[in-house]
């Protein structure tokens, strides 16, 4: 008997004193790199490689892929020799060629459209279009800030059927029937493009780090010690000092939020943020923000507006339906509701 | 089990306490050292340990500034010449990776541990 108990300390106790040791040379080191040069916002890839110059390789295929996503996407700038939404925009009534990503993008935006019941719809171009005219205005002129005036607002809100988007597959074709109606993007595609950026970087051997385009976070597998990611949801703007109100820990999973504080301007005092209801053609002050988890940073995307214009009882119901998919939401009084799953990803 | 034996077994365990022990405290001392990282449109400017109060006023060419302050191990934008303020409200941050992010100057603060 006790032989065997000697035999088992003299075999096992080498690797007691091993103990530790284990996870302390994994010979990678965390790396992170800024940029701004894509969908007007700042882009930080943060993670693991073997070196610097094979970090700088992943932060540049970030930089290039997002870069091409961004002059696909944008409704604002031409570009030379390619056709993006702001050529389909131009050509109502014309069957406009365009690359297989610009496809991907409104078939997908086609189906949040029908899941969220019409709460992110990309057809609603002309009004956002009048919206972002008296912000950036607003933003230069403040003494001389205004509203869109409901007029306008109404009359450019019967140009918003997504019925008048014609995706041809087969043709590689976009159409927009109603001279008057536009196409914007603006709720899916950032994260649609980041999530797309994640899933390059991953095949380009990255596989642990964070991607963050403007608030778009996608987190790629895990880091190397097999814990989580922390990641912080921002404080909107409720009577606190830091800058973080929540830690969530996720691997494999994005993270998107849509608050009323990034983007706005005052009119008399009074703050009009970017975030536009279909229905009331207003920014709503139902909430502060909302954060979407999910494993699809398209879907956090698309569903981050969406519940950011929904009341919190219709919001918490369709995120209870939807697989793998949690939320969050921050109420102008302080509180924070969670969706049933929330809880399991809260840190601290 | 011999006197030899027990020696032994109690000298190595000694000793692997000893190694986890002096591990876990240099592990612990070094996830200690958080400082912020200052980027100006993705050159890194400066890099400030958070353990060390101080202003560091962050001058751009045109004259628009960004006042960081580090105190009491956190770091925030105290004041800045920006037009939307976000930066300043943003807040303090104090964990690794938490950002302040003032997009009009192009200016970002990370929060980050030595060794990376």
């Amino acid at each position: 008997m006790i032989g065997f108990l000697r035999k088992c300390l003299s075999f096992f106790l080498p690797f007691v004193l091993m103990i530790p040791f284990f996870g302390c040379e994994t010979g990678r080191r965390l790396y992170s790199e800024t940029f701004f040069d894509s969908f007007d916002t700042v882009t930080t890839l943060r993670g693991y490689a073997d070196s610097y110059e094979q970090f700088e390789e992943y932060v540049e295929l970030a930089r290039t892929t997002l870069l091409d996503y961004h002059r696909l996407y944008d409704i604002y700038e031409d570009y030379d020799n390619i056709n993006n939404l702001k050529t389909v925009n131009d050509h109502p009534g014309q069957a406009v060629t365009v690359d297989s990503r610009i496809l991907d993008l409104l078939e997908f935006s086609v189906e949040m459209y029908n899941l969220t019941d019409g709460m992110t719809n990309i057809a609603m171009g002309s009004v956002l279009e009048l919206w972002h005219e008296y912000r950036t205005d607003g933003l230069e002129h403040p003494e001389s800030a205004a509203m869109p005036p409901m007029e306008l607002l109404t009359a450019a809100a019967k140009h918003t059927d997504i019925a008048c988007l014609q995706i041809d597959r087969a043709a590689g074709t976009v159409c927009l029937c109603d001279p008057d109606a536009g196409l914007d993007v603006g709720a899916v595609a950032k994260g649609y493009a980041a999530g797309k950026t994640a899933e390059i970087l991953r095949e380009a051997g990255f596989d642990s780090g964070i991607l963050n385009v403007g608030g778009n976070t996608v987190a790629i597998g895990s880091p190397p010690d097999g814990s989580v990611w922390r990641i912080g949801i921002q404080n909107p703007g409720i009577e606190s000092e830091d800058a973080y109100l929540l830690r969530l820990g996720i691997t494999d999973r994005c993270l998107v939020t849509s608050g009323s504080y990034e983007r706005y301007y005052l009119v008399d005092g009074i703050r009009y943020h970017h975030i536009i209801h279909p229905d009331t053609l207003m920014p709503e002050d139902t909430f502060l923000s909302v954060s979407v988890l999910s494993a699809d940073s398209g879907l956090a995307d698309a569903l981050s507006t969406a519940l950011f214009n929904m009341d919190a009882d219709a919001g918490r119901s369709l995120v209870d339906s939807l697989d793998g998919v949690e939320a969050c939401w921050i109420l102008p009084d302080g509180r924070i509701l969670y969706s049933s799953g929330f809880d399991g990803y809260i840190q601290d | 089990m011999k006197k030899q034996d027990l020696m032994l077994i109690g000298g190595l365990l000694a000793a692997a306490l000893l190694i986890f022990l002096g591990v876990t405290l240099f592990k612990g001392h070094g996830e200690a050292l958080l400082y912020a990282k200052i980027q100006v449109d993705g050159q890194e400017v400066a890099r400030l340990p958070l353990s060390e109060d101080r202003e560091y006023p962050v001058r751009l060419e045109d004259g628009e500034y960004n006042i960081v302050i580090v105190s009491d191990g956190k770091v925030f934008v105290s004041s800045a010449s920006c037009p939307d303020g976000v930066c300043v409200r943003t807040g303090k941050a104090d964990s690794v990776g938490d950002s302040i992010i003032c997009l009009p100057h192009r200016l970002v603060i990370t929060v980050e541990e030595e060794g990376s």
